[in-house]
């Protein structure tokens, strides 16, 4: 027999599954701190090659100017320049995908507590035995008669 | 009111129960519109421009996430201006490299937008953008919006390059090509302008949207919309720009109309949709459609009786 209550649960969870469900649940595989953490990392490399393609886009633009000066440039001036405006580039996105990630995190936690909650009642549903008796029938710890 | 609410409920309700077709449908003219406008802006590869191939990939990416549909969009970028000069598409690949990076990889769904800033430029509508965008998206939108207007300026520059190859016949057309581009693109002071108003206005459209007191919708579009003439008309005094004040005015006020429109129907996209789920447990497999409950107002029918008798 179909158990109306199970399959509202199951359709609820299916539902969630289906929809944010496929970001949230792996995002609550990790801590909070892990999981900003990863996603922080990822997002310096991100911030590193957009960074690396600028400067590239710059140096083939001056590259009359570059090859020209070859010799005469202060290469400890411009590197030290490079790696100040990389430093700042960097800790902007570090710090904006911090708070992004730890928001993202925080919004999915309350979502997860009620799947976590269908599931376990799903399978205090599924743990109830129901059993036909004399006088009755008994569901779990509990005894119906007529 | 009360009949205008009753039509907002009864479209939520359709679309709710036909989401499964709407989407998709939404989805393929989303993509025909892009990349219609982007082959036909560039229109230097003549296989990309072919209505067949257009229909298919809409097609396909009528059942993909929205965010491929950025990506083939870049892809038809990248080849259009690689066929101007190779340094073009090379140029252009950096650009989406650099938008995927700073942007894309968080905000996937909306990247969308800097393919559609073009568009509004096609229809002389750009100037509402920054007003029916901040609203609608949020704060993340200057991003899309900005490197969109870049997109715009840039295949401005790619259309000049095309003329000035043509004239050229030099050796060293290739670097000419990269460095026509980028100088074209430095020097441009209207878009840079355009930069700082855009993402000004987004943000205090947003800010005041956002407030919680009664009507901040309304006083959100109104401040913006002044905002961005107010701006623009600082702008181009400060840095001596010819900037023309009535397509501003009209773009804005289109802007504040369309804001007002979509904040009522912004309700409907909103709805929670049908779905169709497939799960098994020990005993059954289960095929379940679940369709949301929606409570539609119907309209209060006063009835009066003519011939009615008073009864004692």
């Amino acid at each position: 027999m179909v158990n109306e209550e199970k399959v509202k649960l199951m359709s609820k969870i299916a539902i969630y599954e289906k929809r944010q469900g496929k970001q949230e649940i792996p995002m609550n595989e990790f801590y909070k701190g892990d999981y900003v953490r990863i996603h922080t990392l990822k997002a310096v490399v991100s911030a590193t090659i957009a960074f690396v393609v600028v400067v590239a886009m710059v140096m083939v633009y001056k590259m009359d100017y570059i090859l020209s000066n070859v010799l005469k440039m202060d290469y400890r001036q411009i590197i030290s320049e490079i790696v100040m405006v990389y430093g700042i580039w960097v800790v902007i996105y570090w710090l904006f995908a911090r708070i992004l990630y730890a928001v993202r995190y925080e919004k999915s936690r309350s979502n997860i507590i009620i799947y976590n909650h269908h599931l376990k009642k799903i399978q205090e549903e599924s743990d109830k035995k129901v059993v036909k008796a004399k006088g009755g029938v008994g569901i779990g710890d509990e005894f119906i008669d007529y | 009111m009360t009949s205008l609410l009753t039509i907002r409920d009864n479209l939520k309700a359709f679309c709710s129960r036909y989401d499964f077709i709407l989407t998709p449908i939404a989805k393929f003219i989303l993509a025909m519109i892009i990349f219609t406008s982007t082959n036909q802006r560039f229109g230097n590869v003549a296989v990309l421009d072919n209505r067949m191939l257009m229909i298919m990939l809409s097609a396909i990416c009528a059942v993909i996430p929205v965010e491929f549909t950025a990506a083939i969009a870049s892809i038809m970028l990248i080849l259009q201006t690689a066929k101007v000069s190779l340094d073009a598409g090379l140029l252009t690949v950096g650009f989406v490299v650099i938008f995927y990076c700073a942007y894309m990889r968080f905000f996937p769904k909306t990247g969308v937008v800097i393919f559609l800033v073009p568009i509004f430029y096609a229809c002389h509508i750009t100037y509402a953008l920054p007003i029916v965008l901040a609203f609608l998206i949020g704060p993340s939108v200057v991003v899309p919006v900005i490197f969109g207007v870049f997109l715009y300026q840039y295949e401005i520059c790619i259309g000049e390059l095309v003329g000035v190859m043509a004239a050229a016949t030099g050796e060293d057309d290739a670097v000419v090509g990269y460095q026509y581009i980028i100088s074209g693109m430095i020097d441009n002071k209207e878009m840079m302008l355009t930069f700082v108003v855009f993402a000004c206005v987004i943000l205090i459209t947003y800010a005041i949207y956002r407030l919680s007191f009664t009507n901040s919708w309304i006083v959100a579009f109104c401040v913006g919309g002044f905002m961005n003439v107010v701006l623009f008309l600082f702008g181009s005094v400060t840095m001596m720009l010819e900037v023309q004040i009535l397509p501003i005015l009209l773009g804005t006020v289109v802007g504040i109309v369309v804001a007002v429109i979509m904040q009522f129907i912004k309700g409907i996209v909103d709805y929670q949709k049908t779905d169709y789920l497939q799960f098994e447990d020990d005993e059954y497999y289960y095929y379940v459609k679940a369709i949301p409950k929606l409570s539609v107002a119907g309209r209060k029918k006063n009835v009066k009786h003519i011939n009615s008798k008073m009864q004692n």
